[in-house]
């Protein structure tokens, strides 16, 4: 009776995995098709649930690649990347170091810092922009600043997106903590009787058995990375040091301006390629994901 | 190491020492005390100083606003100690939006982790491909939420929405979701889902992968069915990840405000505003700073408060499941 | 001793990262401070002392502008972007009809490609600031929402551009005094030489804060196919409430449901008080009192709620008071609404659209009197906190200039608002639509009033209680009633 029930229940399984999914991606799949749509057409006709243009254009792709004609596409994509993987590296050693003091090591008030820090990053932040915005202007000896006044700060410039990355990561501190300590500690005291420092013993033993876990850190800070447009789009005003979303933010806002066509098709296009690159992320890491996550083992 | 008379003490007056290190003298002992926290101090310290730079400081002073009135640009802040508290749970647009986010977050969480652990369950089964799936039940949480959003109002136009298209082909009245408090919530919650659904399945995966197998071994050997494995097996084994997803998906679904900011912008007539929507329009739309700092500590204490229950239940349970497999790998 | 060391190794990255933080801080400076003032010197320590401080010109200025979408070409130094934005504009497939290397030779008083109007308009302030040794840099804050919000920051960090542009949030700058007033002599040039629409609405206590260089009124505009179809004259403009309505009643039912009479659009939100704005003024209401204060609930604006109440019956369902105003304007472009009240540029988008339209000013109710809300204006405005205040004025001189009025004349999109070019001869034969629009530029014409205390929330009451008083069958008195009570308990 077993054997008799696995088929069907299997090929319901894919029927709803599929079906789901699909209805899931569904307004990716709209996104992809007004992209072939001229801004004419999609302004001045209805559209369907599968809008078919009737004349299909590629320009709101090459605009893409080949970079439209106000915006430094190159620029703005060179920038993303390298910010993402500046947060991502930082975001991996943070996480890792921090989860190997709060796992490993004893000192007084462990506990109780641990968990002032998990709280903290459970709180709201909208209201920490205006705040942040006045610190960053006001960054001494930055930018023409005296001591706290003067000149703009940070503001505008790399520091931006240098002085984030190396900050605690305390959701990735908490999953390496709690997949660390699974792992023996025979493991770390045989490693030391074998002569390994501190070093050796976190970055040759350690580090690796925690490859599956690192994944799923580096993949939600790079996805939170590249898809954040609000670091770009308060803090800097100069257009070499734009990224993808901040370009699109305003692009689409100076389209909103008053008897302005709104080119719909160009903004999804370019909202798709900001989606795309994160999507190839998510495929190169996903099959670690599970399995770091069941690692930890979040106890509960 | 046969000093047993002072390594008893230790181990009486510290039991959390670490017994199998077996320090030899006093002074080595507290030297090596100290040498755990150095350490902590030389990694945690340069992490901790950035991340106040970050958000520690500007987090904590735009808190402390909330002492202060200061509306408008022109304004300075004058200290008025309570009063926005006592205003904030005197004037019902705020202890409404506070209240919404509550069961609107309820509802968000509720939906996403039944329906992603439905997806997981189907994910866990040897199915061919089901990387795939993972893969595309995840695409929409990579997505960002401004694009997505806009596109779910292409979707939702009165006039030329392809729902109403739709509705006005098979003949029936199209339906003004803009102006139906019920119709908003539900768009929100449905958004919410569709980016959340595959987060949560993932999550709930490796929950399921993590459950032992030799449970559901013993199981079958006692007869029991697919249905009396996922009650007596699954579910009593991912009891504590539940918990974990449960309480960190809540938290961040208390938080939700772009898509009530992108979708319905609060409306109609303010029926679907939430607290951090409120705080958003306090500070950059009325510059209403002390009522947005005041609000947010608010939100931030009940959000503390959900983490610390949360973590002394944890480590409760912690103590409970994983401190015997930790004395027999020592004892070994 | 060993471990010590090794995690301090883990840090040199954050380390150098500390270390050159103190010491390249001049660096920090000769980059970012260069945008303001490119004369100042990069070394660090001169940098740090003379940073704050207004720069000296020996080989000039250079001011900092805000981009606006309807005359940006890019951001950057005006003399980079333009080679740049010629090269591209004959590259764009997107510009119909496409741009030729002839559309780049003018003669005033030909007519200009629209796609090359920015271009045109950019280098005309280009050289006439650099005669003044003048140069400009552009920065782009968006439009709308985000701009908003960055400006309100910048102010709060006394780190604004010399010159910010913005429309309905401009006027509120002005009143708590974060901007500085234009000298007289230019004040006065302005109220003499200018349509109001261009100042007016910045004008606080008497001292001028911001100007437009081509802002619009509102016009009535309708699809003359459409209106045809409902046995309506399509040349003959509805000059009374009562002619409106009847005509948008009939163009409702001959559409069957395919089509509507429309009318104007009613969101809560800056779009729907700046178009169903006028219809208040011409009733003699309006939204404040003579003090500035909410005066939300006059007979007169319940007269003119009712009358747009019965607009909506024209709409499809929705439609009028959507929250976003998008979808609104789409209706009209789909060819699914006849009639709309909008700004100057609805007519040529109309023409590239295919649409044939007509367009006519704001028709009265009885006993009312002409009067229009400033719509699409892009208002420029030096702030106090700008470092180069009289150079930020030699480029609003250059706005109204005489060149670029006849470039914006030329084009035909908007119309100029200096007086001696609008009102030509020339102009009027060779664009009587848009001087039709110039004229009403001229009347009782305001801006939307910001309110003293939590302006957003205000304006949010009262865009609430018009939506529900015309989705729903409540009492507009008591509505209205309503909104203003709750209005006066904020504004106090």
């Amino acid at each position: 009776m077993f054997a008799k029930r696995f088929k069907p229940s299997r090929a319901l399984g894919h029927l709803v995995l599929l079906g789901v999914g699909l209805v899931l991606l569904y307004p990716l799949i709209f996104m992809i098709m007004a992209g072939f749509f001229t801004k004419q057409e999609f302004t001045s006709s209805v559209i369907h649930a599968f809008p078919v243009p009737k004349e299909p254009t590629l320009d709101n792709f090459k605009a893409l690649l080949a970079g439209s004609t106000d915006a430094a596409v190159t620029v703005y994509f060179r920038n993303s990347v390298l910010r993402t993987a500046y947060n991502t590296f930082w975001a991996i050693l943070t996480s890792f170091l921090g989860g190997y003091v709060f796992a490993r090591l004893r000192f007084k008030g462990r506990d109780q810092l641990f968990l002032l820090l998990l709280a903290t990053q459970m709180i709201p932040t909208t209201i920490a922009i205006i705040p942040t915005y006045l610190e960053f202007a006001r960054f001494p000896f930055f930018g023409g600043n005296h001591v706290f006044t003067g000149g703009k700060g940070i503001l505008d410039t790399w520091w931006v997106y240098l002085i984030g990355g190396p900050g605690i990561n305390i959701m990735g501190t908490f999953l390496v903590k709690q997949s660390l300590e699974k792992v023996p500690i025979e493991l770390d005291e045989a490693a030391k009787s074998d002569g390994a420092g501190t070093f050796r013993l976190l970055f040759q033993i350690l580090f690796p058995l925690q490859l599956p876990i690192m994944a799923f850190i580096a993949i939600t800070t790079a996805l939170g990375t590249w898809n954040d447009f609000i670091t770009p789009f308060f803090y800097t005003n100069s257009d070499s040091l734009q990224t993808l979303p901040s370009a699109i933010t305003r692009l689409s806002s100076v389209m909103a301006s008053p008897g302005a066509v709104i080119n719909y098709p160009m903004i999804i296009t370019l909202s798709l390629g900001v989606t795309i690159p994160a999507l190839l992320i998510f495929f190169f890491f996903q099959k670690y994901i599970v399995q770091g996550l069941a690692n930890t083992g979040i106890k509960g | 190491m046969n000093r047993d008379g002072k390594t008893m003490t230790t181990a009486a007056a510290m039991p959390n020492a670490p017994v199998g290190r077996q320090p030899q003298h006093l002074w080595k002992r507290f030297r090596t005390r100290h040498r755990d926290a150095m350490l902590a101090a030389v990694i945690l310290i340069p992490m901790i100083v950035f991340w106040l730079l970050l958000s520690g400081f500007p987090t904590l002073f735009g808190f402390l606003l909330g002492f202060f009135r200061w509306v408008g640009l022109a304004d300075s802040p004058a200290f008025i100690g309570f009063d926005n508290f006592v205003h904030f749970f005197k004037d019902p647009v705020y202890t409404g939006a506070l209240w919404r986010s509550i069961w609107l977050g309820g509802l968000v969480t509720g939906v996403t982790l039944l329906s992603g652990f439905g997806a997981a369950l189907l994910m866990n089964m040897p199915l061919k491909g089901k990387g795939v799936y993972r893969s595309i039940w995840y695409i929409p949480a990579v997505t960002s939420t401004v694009a997505t959003t806009q596109i779910f109002n292409l979707f939702l136009d009165t006039n030329n929405g392809v729902i109403n298209n739709f509705l006005k082909s098979i003949g029936k009245e199209p339906i003004v979701w803009q102006y139906s408090v019920g119709w908003g919530i539900f768009w929100i919650v449905v958004y919410s889902v569709w980016k959340g659904v595959g987060g949560a399945a993932l999550l709930w995966l490796a929950g399921l992968q993590s459950v032992d197998h030799n449970l559901y071994e013993a199981a079958e050997v006692d007869g029991a069915g697919t249905w009396a494995k996922l009650r007596n097996v699954t579910i009593p084994g991912l009891k504590p990840i539940a918990t974990y997803i449960f309480i960190t998906s809540l938290i961040s679904a208390i938080q939700i405000y772009e898509q009530v900011l992108f979708i319905t912008n609060g409306g109609p007539y303010g029926k679907t505003e939430v607290l951090v929507f409120r705080i958003y329009r306090d500070g950059f739309w009325d510059f209403n700073l002390g009522m947005a700092g005041a609000s947010s500590l608010v939100m931030a204490a009940i959000v503390i408060v959900i983490t610390v229950f949360y973590y002394g239940w944890a480590t409760r349970s912690d103590r409970r499941t994983t401190i015997p497999v930790k004395t027999l790998g020592r004892g070994g | 001793m060993f471990n010590k060391k090794a995690a301090w190794a883990v840090w040199p990255l954050a380390a150098a990262l500390g270390l050159s933080a103190c010491s390249s801080g001049g660096g920090g400076a000769s980059t970012s401070g260069s945008s303001a003032s490119p004369e100042s010197s990069p070394s660090a320590s001169e940098s740090a002392s003379t940073g704050g401080a207004s720069a000296k010109p020996e080989g000039g200025v250079t001011i900092t502008v805000l981009n606006e979408g309807a005359v940006g070409i890019g951001v950057g130094k005006l003399d980079d972007l333009l080679p740049e934005k010629k090269k591209s504009l004959l590259k764009d497939e997107a510009q119909t009809p496409r741009v030729q290397e002839s559309d780049f030779a003018r003669t005033p008083g030909q007519k200009v490609h629209p796609g090359v109007f920015p271009y045109f308009y950019q280098q005309i302030i280009n050289d006439k600031l650099k005669s003044k040794n003048i140069t400009v840099k552009t920065e782009d804050w968006g439009w709308g929402e985000p701009l908003i919000q960055k400006e309100t920051a910048g102010f709060l960090a006394k780190n604004v551009p010399d010159i910010i542009v913005g429309e309905t949030q401009m006027p509120g700058f002005a009143l708590q005094g974060l901007l500085e007033p234009f000298p007289d002599d230019m004040a006065a040039e302005i109220r003499e030489t200018i349509a109001p629409a261009a100042w007016k609405p910045m004008e606080v206590d008497g001292k001028i804060y911001g100007f437009a260089s081509q802002p619009g009124v509102n016009s009535l505009f309708w699809n003359k196919k459409l209106v045809k179809e409902a046995g309506i004259d399509p040349d003959q403009a509805p000059k009374t409430w009562e002619e409106l309505l009847a005509d948008i009643e009939k163009v409702t039912e001959a559409g069957k449901g395919k089509f509507y009479g429309g009318g104007v659009y009613a969101g809560p939100n800056a779009g729907g008080y700046l178009r169903f704005g006028p219809l208040l003024i011409v009733n003699h209401g309006g939204f404040t009192d003579a003090s500035g204060n909410p005066a939300f609930n006059s007979d007169a604006n319940v007269k003119t709620v009712e009358f747009l109440r019965k607009l909506n019956k024209n709409h499809p369902a929705g439609l009028m008071v959507n929250p976003t105003e998008g979808p609104y304007f789409d209706a009209f472009k789909k060819q699914q609404t006849a009639y709309i009240i909008d700004g100057p540029w609805r007519a040529s988008e109309s023409a590239s659209l295919g649409i044939d339209y007509g367009m006519s000013p704001i028709p009265l109710p009885e006993g009312g009197e002409a009067g229009n809300i400033t719509i699409g204006a892009a208002f420029h405005a030096v702030p106090k906190d700008a470092k180069n205040k009289e150079a930020a004025f030699e480029y609003i001189r250059a706005m109204y200039s005489d060149e670029i009025q006849t470039l914006i004349a030329d084009t035909g999109v908007r119309s100029p608002v200096k007086k001696a070019i609008a009102e030509s001869q020339d102009y009027q034969s060779k664009h009587p639509e848009m001087y039709l629009h110039y004229q009403a530029m001229n009347g009782n014409v305001q801006g939307l009033p910001t309110f003293k205390k939590e302006d957003s929330k205000v304006w949010q009451i009262f865009g609430d209680a018009v939506a529900k008083a015309i989705m729903t069958n409540g009492d507009i008195k008591s509505i209205l009633d309503d909104a203003q009570a709750k209005a006066q308990a904020i504004v106090g």
